[in-house]
């Protein structure tokens, strides 16, 4: 394809077909990229002019990103609705040709094609990310309107955006590691945000590394991928990846490859040994916290996976490691979280926990279940940090939770807010959270991963305890309130509870939307076939699922099905009550007072367990040592083989060129004179030289 | 008296002697007579450049190498194959296109000259050392 | 009475005698300018190099170029360099020394480029004609206002500018260390 198919020249009439083939896009071909394109130029005028626009400089970035709210939703909704040009397998479109190494299908050609691609999986992220990042754009406005950074702030969300946008819609690996740093380099940038506040330059330096270590396996995987079948476009690669037989003639085995990937999801989606950067991450503003470290950038590990499904497909044994990273990463995060004080680590390891279900639910290969639970957890986590913003706003920057209680009253919205996105990811029916986890914990039993599901139970009674203890020690009971704050405590201005209400939405009903007519409840309303979602999805994991081999059961709602259903909705209830004994609730119909002396009395009986989730299993402490101590020697003998032998060697290079330059610098005289006489010189030199040529 | 007339008698022969280069050239009938003389001058013009320490003197050196060239650009257009008027013509406009340029180049050059003299209080070009700094 | 072709009593032509007459002039003249000591008869010297040059003209066909070189050279430019010499000119600082250091390298790099530059045109078969022709001043007028008009009138801005540049330059700054008026 030449350089000029701009989606302009499409629109003017020169329609050029898709690279499979498919019927010219229309208007798509302009739609499509205009959802990177308006964010892009709210990025570029707020970080041109934004600083003179004071308190208005929200106001062309919000409004980019509410005009690409629109055409997304509307892509969309017709990429799903399986509209000409998206048909059931998507649209893509290619933009330019960014690198041309010979012709496409030359043998050792490198073409990377700069091109778009939707289909339902797409779509399906489009919906959360645009959503949810309108939301958080409008928060924002309340919640940084006393920052000096203000304009600063919209800039770098916008750039977030532009970046988790290209990453959806990119059609080219290379395209998507591009996304992946640009996601990397707004998160840093947003993480440390409060540059001045040394924790929060740290954390963002954190993140940054970590995501590095990732990002190399990531890099490694899309040359290995390259390396075996000679294209970066993400569908052709995959197609020539799975193709009957072709396994053998790879150079690099698949089972690399897909570690190599799921590498690169580790590190952005923060599953263990890659979390640590996560729960640091919380340092940034609590909008930033709820848009991109519980929402959106975390979940694009789950995305690449799911994504690449078939790659994975092939690769059992990488299944069931990334199952097991994913489970243990849940159990892991949910015992930290059940100790935490700092109402945002709560939520910060309440994240990881989550996405460490979702990679569960890949590992099993119940990919739908694991988008499932993305697009439901993104709206309740989103909610639920957001609100954690609100609370934090309202006691005056204070985010311990010892220092709060009682605030039910003083922040209703809020309140009840958070307590909605409460019940749904503790799994409680019939709120969003209930529908996802189920999925993935009845799929994982059903797909003989009865370890998975075992201590995915366990977790779902720690998930539902630790949020009821966010709950308990955040809203009820005595205020802890420091008194010289107290008076002042205040329910935040409507443009950050809205969203809140608005997000409250789909955190209820959500999960009913998505699986309805399906099970659970659609066999109970007489509805047949698969869930909405399922229905959506299926196009995107059918390769995978056929080389897995999985085949569909029967749905027993009065067997297995509803026995996995009975047992995760006791165990969500036990974690809920146990934490309402201990610390206390003040709903209308149940009224408990909390209980210091009893947990007391429990962390005594386990003084490891306690200290080590308070310590959050030393990780650190062990990053520490590993990189710190031991690193730090390697360095110090490097350095001073560097001062010694590399810097000395570099410096005799310089001193003899200083030497050199001195000497020759007398030429230099100054004198136009003799700079003309050089001129002459040169003149008689080719006259002469002129002559010689000439005469021979 | 005698050393007046010795001087006149010395010169008019001085200047006869390098008349006769054109002469020995090919005289006033051939092309490489003027040529001859164009390079001379053009010579001329360049050890002045080269050596004299004035600017002023430097200016007008360049002036000698300019109308050299003039010279040759008319030889070349007096001696046109098959007698042709529009190259004879379009010779004399270059020529006079070339001294146009070297009128303004005059001008500017003096005044760069006068400029720098207020500066410096002198005319003499290797006292101008601020390049070597 | 009339003229002949030649000098009387002789077989030289009279415009073979004009021309190393003019040649003789113009070369003695123009190394009289870069090696007399005052500086004023250098700018004299130049004058009187430049009308020969225009007899040459004159010879070589070129009526025209040597009526411009009269006005330009010898009424424009030369009294440009004779005030500017005038200007600068201090009796404390009288130049001592004409030449440079390197007056003995630049006659070198001038005496040699001579020779190179005169084996090469002996060395070459010009393709021209062997007769020298007269500019017709017609023909030159409308390739100078037909063919040539945008450079001339390029060359005309580039006058203007050179006029503005000069008097910038030139002009005392206001204010400046050898104002007047401080």
């Amino acid at each position: 394809m030449s350089g000029l198919d701009l989606p302009l020249a499409t629109i003017l009439g020169a329609t050029e077909a898709g690279s499979e083939g498919a019927i010219g896009g229309g208007p798509w071909d302009l739609l499509i990229p205009l959802i990177i394109a308006l964010p892009l130029a709210g990025f570029l005028f707020t970080a041109l002019v934004g600083r003179r626009l004071g308190k208005s400089a929200h106001l062309v970035p919000v409004g980019a990103i509410g005009l690409a709210w629109l055409i997304g939703m509307w892509v969309a909704f017709n990429a799903l609705g399986g509209t000409e040009p998206f048909g059931e397998h998507g649209y893509g479109q290619t933009i330019y040709t960014w690198i041309a190494s010979g012709a496409p299908d030359q043998a050792g050609a490198f073409v990377v094609d700069v091109g778009f691609f939707v289909d339902n999986l797409t779509a399906c992220l489009l919906i959360v990310v645009l959503t949810i990042g309108l939301l958080v754009h409008v928060y924002s406005i309340g919640y940084m309107s006393h920052d000096p950074g203000y304009w600063r702030f919209f800039a770098y969300l916008n750039l977030f955006m532009v970046s988790m946008l290209l990453l959806v819609l990119a059609d080219s690996f290379l395209v998507v590691f591009v996304a992946w740093e640009l996601v990397g380099l707004s998160s840093y940038l947003l993480i440390g945000f409060w540059k001045h506040k040394r924790s929060a330059a740290l954390a963002a330096k954190k993140a940054f590394i970590v995501n590095r270590v990732g990002d190399v396996g990531f890099a490694l995987g899309i040359m290995a991928i390259f390396v075996n079948v000679g294209t970066l476009n993400i569908r052709h690669a995959i197609e020539l990846l799975t193709a009957e037989g072709a396994a053998a003639s790879f150079p690099i085995p698949m089972w690399i490859v897909a570690l190599l990937i799921f590498a690169g999801a580790m590190g952005k989606s923060a599953q263990f040994p890659l979390h640590v950067w996560l729960p640091d991450a919380m340092e940034g503003p609590t909008p930033v916290s709820a848009l991109i470290h519980a929402a959106t950038m975390v979940n694009a590990g789950v995305y690449l996976v799911a994504r690449t499904n078939p790659i994975f497909a092939s690769a059992p044994d990488v299944m069931v490691v990334v199952a097991a990273i994913g489970i243990f990463t849940a159990i892991l995060a949910a015992s930290i979280a059940m100790t935490q004080t700092d109402i945002k680590r709560v939520l910060a390891y309440s994240t990881l926990s989550q996405l460490g279900y979702m990679f569960a639910a890949l590992g099993v290969g119940a990919f739908t279940a694991a988008i499932f639970h993305l697009m439901t957890h993104g709206f309740f986590k989103g909610l639920l940090f957001l609100g954690s913003g609100s609370v934090i706003h309202a006691v005056h920057e204070e985010q311990d939770m010892r220092k709060m209680g009682g605030l039910a009253k003083k922040i209703p919205h809020t309140y009840r807010t958070m307590l909605i996105g409460s019940i749904a990811i503790a799994g409680i029916p019939p709120l969003a959270g209930f529908f996802s986890k189920d999925e993935i914990l009845g799929e994982a039993f059903k797909l003989h991963f009865e370890w998975v599901w075992a201590i995915g139970i366990v977790v779902a009674v720690m998930t539902a305890f630790y949020m009821f203890r966010l709950i308990g020690m955040t809203f009820w009971g005595e205020s802890r309130v420091d008194p010289a704050i107290e008076p002042h405590v205040h329910e935040s201005p409507s443009v950050m509870t809205t969203p809140l209400w608005i997000l409250a939405v789909p955190t209820v009903l959500l999960g009913l939307v998505l699986s309805l007519p399906g099970p659970p409840l659609g066999p109970l309303l007489g509805l047949e076939g698969p869930g909405l979602l399922h229905h959506w999805l299926e196009p995107v994991f059918h390769p995978g699922l056929v080389i897995l081999g999985h085949k569909e059961a029967e749905y027993q709602l009065f067997g297995i099905d509803g026995a996995l259903i009975g047992a995760s909705v006791a165990v969500a209830t036990i974690g809920m009550v146990t934490a309402w004994r201990l610390f206390g609730v003040n709903l209308r119909a149940i009224n408990w007072r909390p209980d210091p002396e009893r947990v007391r009395r429990l962390t005594a009986r386990v003084p490891f367990l306690y200290r080590a989730s308070l310590n959050k299993w030393w990780f650190d402490d062990l990053n520490h040592l590993l990189f710190m101590t031991i690193g730090g020697r390697l360095a110090a003998f490097l350095w001073w083989f560097d001062r010694r032998v590399v810097d000395d060697t570099v410096n005799d290079v310089a001193a003899t060129t200083v030497g050199a330059g001195r000497g020759l610098g007398r030429i230099q005289t100054g004198r136009v004179q003799n700079y003309a006489l050089g001129i002459a010189v040169g003149l008689i030199v080719m006259a002469g030289s002129f002559l010689v040529l000439a005469a021979r | 008296m005698i050393r007046v007339f010795l001087g006149t008698a010395l010169t008019g022969a001085f200047v006869l002697g390098l008349g006769l280069i054109a002469l020995a050239a090919g005289g006033s009938r051939s092309l490489n007579a003027y040529l001859t003389l164009s390079t001379l001058l053009f010579a001329i013009g360049m050890f002045g450049f080269l050596a004299r320490r004035n600017a002023i003197s430097m200016l007008m050196s360049i002036e000698l190498m300019l109308n050299a060239v003039n010279l040759s650009i008319i030889a070349f257009a007096s001696f046109a194959a098959d007698n042709n008027a529009a190259f004879r013509a379009e010779g004399s406009v270059i020529a006079l296109m070339v001294m146009g340029v070297a009128a303004g180049e005059a001008t500017v050059g003096l005044s760069i000259i006068m400029a720098i003299y207020r500066n410096k209080k002198t005319p003499l070009v290797d006292e101008y050392d601020a390049m070597s700094q | 009475m009339e003229i002949g072709s030649t000098i009387p009593f002789t077989s030289i032509p009279w415009d073979d005698a004009l021309f190393v007459l003019l040649a003789g002039t113009m070369l003695a003249s123009g190394l009289a300018v870069v090696t007399m000591r005052d500086i004023i008869r250098c700018g004299l010297a130049m004058m009187v190099c430049f009308a020969a040059l225009a007899g040459i003209y004159v010879m070589a066909g070129a009526p025209l170029v040597a009526a411009a070189q009269v006005l330009v050279y010898i009424g424009a430019i030369s009294v440009l360099v004779l005030f500017a010499i005038m200007l600068t000119q201090t009796k404390a600082a009288p130049s001592r020394l004409v030449f440079q250091t390197q007056a003995a390298p630049a006659a070198a790099a001038a005496v040699i480029l001579t020779v190179v530059v005169l084996l090469a045109i002996g060395s070459t078969t010009w393709g021209g004609g062997t007769e020298r022709g007269n500019t017709d001043t017609v023909a030159l007028a409308k390739a100078l206002f037909a063919d040539w008009i945008l450079p001339f009138e390029v060359l005309g801005i580039l006058l203007l500018a050179a006029v503005i540049g000069g008097v910038f330059l030139a002009k005392r700054e206001r204010g400046g260390p050898t104002d007047p008026q401080r």
